[in-house]
């Protein structure tokens, strides 16, 4: 039975990440009705962030947080200003909003390895392969830490968007963009908004990451991945369905791998995804409906 | 009379001037060698390694008078994934390319030799191991490189020639964890692997495959803690491999023995774990430079040529099979007196060299279809955090030991 509980609690760490990584992509995708692409890329661009500045200022990956979270903020705007405003402007439909952040998304990969080859860094700091024990189960310090930080990000966020005029205008936008727009609200500009925070929300997911995982220009991708699962899974633009379905999709990955074989672990978390939409189209936490009144 | 004498003999002077000129022409003429590698992708570390070493080996070569005097020009070619072996091939040929080296994907490979025996091209593999590779019998692949089976003959080998030595215990007695990444390298080890454990009898208590890109492994790890085998055979690549070790540590996993596949065989696996974490790991790979130079003659100049041209040692065996797939490849062309792939094709099948006879221990000498049966495959164990090569002994620079130390004494 512990070591159930212990896949239990190691798929709950996961999933932290997973979380903070959807609960970004869960608000551009809330507000603005694009699939960002890119977003896994912007995990990767965090990590390397945090590797860099760890190289040249020698901040440690958690202490990179202060930097890469408004850092790729003020990036997350310009990427809107310059890559999806335009087209925005232009009536430009969902699907090729959603195609211009795959484009997006070659171009950060290839950069990426440009300029720093193809070769995996794996970061080591004096948290690695740390633990703690609780209760004969076993905690590591550096994906604790990591879920930890997601948890006190995304309530910030939720704390912004609940209980400040800018985060009511960018649930208003979320919820009826013509009727925002009739109130006089500053949709462009709540559009640039989230999508900052949403791309600093996955920059911060990667930094937290670099202390456990390889960073390399493809890691982002199968983050992102995951990240749309949740997103759909906890309910379009739900901060706390992206929270529960981070998590749950990581305890699922864990136990499922444990109890079965590690690899159908993703077979089984998208069969359950499946079966999930088909008993709750709208998701664990959508407002059933709401996804069209936007449009 | 005297005048047209002297016409013709001038006329045919310059004839004789013109041929000769165009001969020379013609012996200075570059040959152009294809090389298939991962440039990009995933694998990019690996196709840069490989790449490096056929740069050097070709530099060897050309300063070594060339194939009949031309000098090789390799015309490198990124390809990242199956799907653009195709078009890759094509523009190799248009190049008017007829040899090809490569790869470091099996993948790769298995797409990229079917086109080049269409065109009329010749494959030389260096790295890749599938046995499928030769397995559909093209006239013009060669696979100089170890296959899957040497592989997992190698890592059973390891397993049989040190576990009961360490552990004191019969084979039959002795019980095996296999884990490995779900693509086509990892599960076709794994059923060698199994295959061969299975005909000595040794109990198989634990196998598990895992997707390779997963940022948890903690599951693979708890099932082998409960499984707890005596020896762990391991297959993946770099990056799981350090993460499924970390993942280990951190919940307390340690078998006896540990054997891990080429990924374990980087300076950057053990900079990942550390020197507390690597230590007594023992991996088989392509063979380290690190070696004994009877068995390997040539690998300390090729080690320090490397460092001088890229700042660093080799990082792992990677680009010594590169290279010396590249000399190989030349002593066949020289035998053929050119590129011609059917006479280099014939050349290959008449090559008996014995093992010892290139700088990464290799032989050659090709069956029916290709394969060469004399492709080193060799054992190494982290000690004092430096790769130490422990088998087979014709290469050995040190001895194994043993068993792994827990964890909380290191």
């Amino acid at each position: 039975m512990s070591v159930v509980l212990q896949a239990v609690l190691s798929g709950l760490l996961t999933g932290g990440v997973y979380a903070m990584v959807s609960v970004g992509l869960t608000l551009i995708f809330g507000v603005m009705r694009i699939i960002n692409f890119a977003h896994g890329d912007f995990v990767m661009l965090g990590m390397y962030a945090a590797v860099g500045l760890g190289v040249a200022a020698g901040l440690d990956p958690y202490v990179s947080v202060a930097v890469v979270g408004p850092g790729f903020f003020v990036l997350g705007m310009g990427v809107h200003a310059l890559v999806i405003r335009p087209l925005v402007r232009r009536g430009a439909p969902h699907t090729t909003q959603a195609l211009a952040t795959l484009g997006l998304s070659v171009v950060i990969v290839s950069a990426v390895l440009l300029t720093a080859s193809g070769r995996s860094v794996i970061a080591t700091t004096g948290l690695t392969t740390a633990v703690v024990h609780v209760e004969g189960l076993v905690l590591s310090v550096t994906r604790l830490l990591a879920f930890a930080i997601a948890l006190v990000a995304t309530g910030l966020l939720y704390l912004f968007l609940n209980h400040t005029y800018a985060g009511m205008a960018i649930r208003a936008t979320a919820q009826d963009r013509k009727a925002a727009v009739l109130l006089g609200l500053p949709t462009e500009r709540a559009d640039m908004v989230a999508f900052g925070l949403g791309i600093a929300c996955a920059a911060i997911a990667g930094a937290v990451m670099v202390p456990f995982f390889y960073v390399n220009p493809f890691v982002g991708q199968p983050l992102g991945l995951v990240a749309y699962i949740v997103v759909v899974l906890g309910g379009m633009g739900s901060m706390v369905g992206a929270l529960v379905g981070g998590l749950a999709i990581g305890v699922t990955e864990a136990l499922s791998g444990y109890l079965l074989d590690p690899g159908l672990k993703e077979l089984v978390y998208l069969l359950l995804f499946v079966a999930a939409l088909i008993l709750m189209p709208s998701g664990l936490f959508g407002v059933r409906g709401a996804e069209r009144m936007a449009e | 009379m005297q005048m047209r004498g002297v016409g013709r003999r001038l006329a045919v002077a310059g004839l004789l001037a013109a041929w000769v000129g165009t001969g020379g022409a013609v012996a200075q003429t570059p040959i152009r060698i294809g090389a298939v590698l991962q440039l990009t992708g995933d694998l990019a570390w690996y196709g840069q390694e490989i790449g490096r070493g056929y740069e050097l080996g070709a530099k060897y070569v050309n300063a070594h008078g060339g194939i009949g005097g031309r000098l090789i020009e390799l015309m490198r070619v990124d390809v990242p994934s199956p799907t653009a072996a195709l078009a890759e091939i094509g523009r190799l040929q248009e190049a008017g390319v007829k040899i090809v080296i490569g790869t470091g994907s099996s993948a790769v490979a298995l797409a990229a030799t079917p086109a080049v025996e269409r065109n009329g091209m010749l494959w030389w593999e260096s790295n890749a191991l599938d046995n499928g590779i030769t397995a559909r019998r093209l006239k013009h692949v060669f696979q100089f490189a170890p296959n899957n089976d040497s592989f997992s003959d190698a890592s059973v080998a390891l397993f049989e020639t040190l576990a009961p030595q360490m552990l004191g215990k019969a084979l039959k007695d002795i019980s095996v964890g296999l884990i490995y990444e779900n693509s086509a390298y990892g599960t076709s080890q794994s059923k060698a692997q199994k295959a061969r454990l299975e005909a000595l009898g040794v109990k198989l208590v634990s196998d598990q495959s895992y997707d390779r890109k997963s940022s948890d492994l903690s599951p693979v790890v708890l099932q082998l803690r409960e499984a707890a085998p005596d020896v762990l055979i391991e297959t993946g690549y770099q990056d799981d491999i350090v993460l499924f070790w970390r993942q280990a540590k951190e919940l307390g996993y340690l078998p006896k023995i540990a054997i891990s596949s080429g990924a374990a065989a980087t300076q950057d696996f053990a900079n990942a774990l550390g020197r507390g974490g690597v230590d007594g790991i023992i991996g088989y790979n392509y063979p380290f430079h690190e070696m004994s130079e009877a068995g390997a003659p040539g690998a300390a100049s090729y080690a320090a040529v490397y460092q001088a041209a890229y700042g660093n040692p080799p990082p792992s065996g990677h680009p010594l099979a590169g290279y010396a797939a590249m000399l190989a490849l030349a002593d066949v062309m020289r035998a053929a007196g050119g590129d011609d792939p059917d006479a280099v094709a014939k050349a290959a099948h008449a090559m008996d060299k014995p093992l010892g006879s290139y700088p990464n221990g290799a032989g050659m000498k090709f069956t029916e279809w290709g394969r060469n049966e004399r492709a080193p495959v060799s054992g190494f164990q982290w000690q004092h955090g430096k790769m130490v090569t422990i088998w087979p002994a014709s290469v050995a620079n040190g001895k194994a030991m043993g068993p792994l130390v827990p964890w909380d004494k290191r």
